[in-house]
């Protein structure tokens, strides 16, 4: 038994996201139901009592004596993950953590770490990694009049289309790393539910005063950089290219730089129809 | 490195005007790997992952086709011939042994390459100038990466993030003073 079975654990839950089974266990039964909102947008409770992995936190606070505070602690597994005063801190790496290992082991879907907007029946896909501007292209995008589907991950079934990953967008205060979230619905925006055929993949960077003029990659190309984004393809590579084929085959991979998202954002819109 | 290096342009054509000079020699004959692979032929690429190396590979068509002829009884002039057989286009000899260099350069070649001592080896530029550059089919071209692992799929960059197209290791205008672009990232 390690040694984060010993402490003492007053709630519990479980649930599986995507075929995936996660435990979550706390000190307090108040701090499972803070982490409930940072679960994957898709997840209901299992009865299951074997999870594949199993967050533990440890929620500090006020210690006994006046004037000390307790770390809050959160394990993955058996490891400490994160040890933070600020139990938000803490949060944030379990969302992180858990959307990650979900991506990862997710059965019969494909992530690839990109934002994804509906437009006229079909799929936009912006593959990047973080600080490449996919949020504030996709928040454009939506306000534009495209529908939400993911700041984070394209969900890729079998067939190639992509599913709904829709948790609250994920904005950088500007000159910081730290994000603040906030609905679609807040801008006027909507969240879409369908599954949907990807016609357009944007690969695309922030330089100012850039002009927006792609080359458009060719569908081998293409596949190579969405594959660089998914985080399964190591874990079931054969699977992830099916799908991946699937979208290359019926996609535009356009790529270039790009300058302020909102200029693209219309750009984009206005150019694609069908 | 997160992600992986991009050896070349998948979709760059060049041609070929003359003969070019032989630059290997005839007796090897290359045997395409098939084993531990996953293949996706595309409408005119072929995507090759590799589980042993966990790296993913694009051929262009001409690599391809070089690839599937690659059955350990052809020399690269036969295989030259075949190909000009398939496309009724001159197929140079040099651009077979460039493609199977590059081949066996990404290990999809399980034997009879030429050697890593660069005996026989021929550079793209090389292939270019001696060729000229006028008529007929597209040089090989293998582009590769490694694949990322969940982490670096799913990371996010401490500082900020930069374009695949930018050197690893030079300075970068897209990266701070004092930061250089590995690929993805801004990092010191």
């Amino acid at each position: 038994m390690d040694k984060v079975d010993r402490l003492g654990w007053t709630a519990g839950i479980a649930f599986t996201s995507y075929g995936v089974r996660v435990g979550v266990r706390a000190n307090q039964p108040e701090a499972i139901e803070l982490l409930k909102p940072h679960f994957p947008p898709v997840w209901k409770l299992s009865t299951e009592l074997k999870v594949e992995r199993l967050y533990s936190l440890i929620a500090g606070g006020r210690g006994s004596r006046s004037g000390v505070k307790r770390f809050n602690l959160l394990y993955s597994d058996a490891a400490r993950i994160s040890r933070s005063a600020a139990l938000e801190d803490v949060v944030d790496v379990f969302e992180s953590d858990l959307h990650l290992f979900v991506s990862e082991m997710a059965r019969r879907r494909v992530f690839v770490h990109a934002g994804v907007v509906a437009w006229r029946g079909n799929a936009i896909m912006i593959p990047g990694r973080s600080f490449s501007g996919k949020s504030t292209l996709v928040a454009e995008l939506v306000k534009a009049g495209a529908t939400y589907y993911s700041d984070e991950y394209a969900v890729l079934d079998p067939t190639g289309r992509v599913h709904p990953f829709a948790r609250p967008l994920a904005m950088r205060v500007p000159g910081s790393a730290k994000q603040t979230r906030c609905d679609v619905e807040q801008f006027g925006g909507r969240k879409g539910a369908k599954p949907l055929p990807v016609k357009l993949v944007l690969l695309s960077h922030y330089k100012p005063g850039a002009r927006w003029r792609p080359r458009t990659l060719s569908a081998g190309q293409g596949a190579l950089e969405l594959l660089n984004n998914t985080t399964s393809i190591r874990r079931q590579p054969a699977f992830a290219l099916d799908a991946i084929e699937r979208v290359v085959s019926s996609a535009v991979v356009l790529k270039g730089s790009r300058g302020e998202a909102r200029e693209l954002a219309a750009r984009v819109l206005a150019t694609f129809r069908d | 490195m997160v992600g992986g290096n991009k050896s070349d342009d998948c979709s760059e054509v060049g041609f070929m005007k003359e003969e070019v000079e032989k630059t290997g020699s005839s007796e090897t004959l290359p045997l395409a790997r098939n084993k531990r692979l996953v293949i996706k032929e595309l409408a005119e690429e072929t995507l090759v992952y590799d589980l042993d190396r966990d790296k993913a590979h694009c051929l262009n068509q001409t690599a391809g086709q070089i690839w599937q002829l690659c059955d350990g009884k052809k020399s690269a002039g036969d295989i030259a011939r075949e190909m000009e057989a398939r496309t009724g286009a001159p197929v140079a000899e040099a651009i077979v042994m460039h493609g199977i260099q590059q081949l066996s350069e990404a290990r999809l070649i399980e034997s009879g390459a030429p050697s890593a001592n660069g005996a026989g080896k021929i550079s793209r530029r090389e292939l270019i100038r001696k060729a000229g550059l006028v008529a007929v089919i597209a040089l090989p071209a293998v582009t590769s990466i490694v694949a990322p692992t969940p982490v670096e799929a799913g990371a996010s960059c401490a500082v900020k993030s930069c374009s695949l197209e930018s050197p690893p290791g030079q300075p970068d205008p897209q990266c701070p003073p004092g930061l250089h672009c590995d690929g993805f990232c801004c990092v010191p």
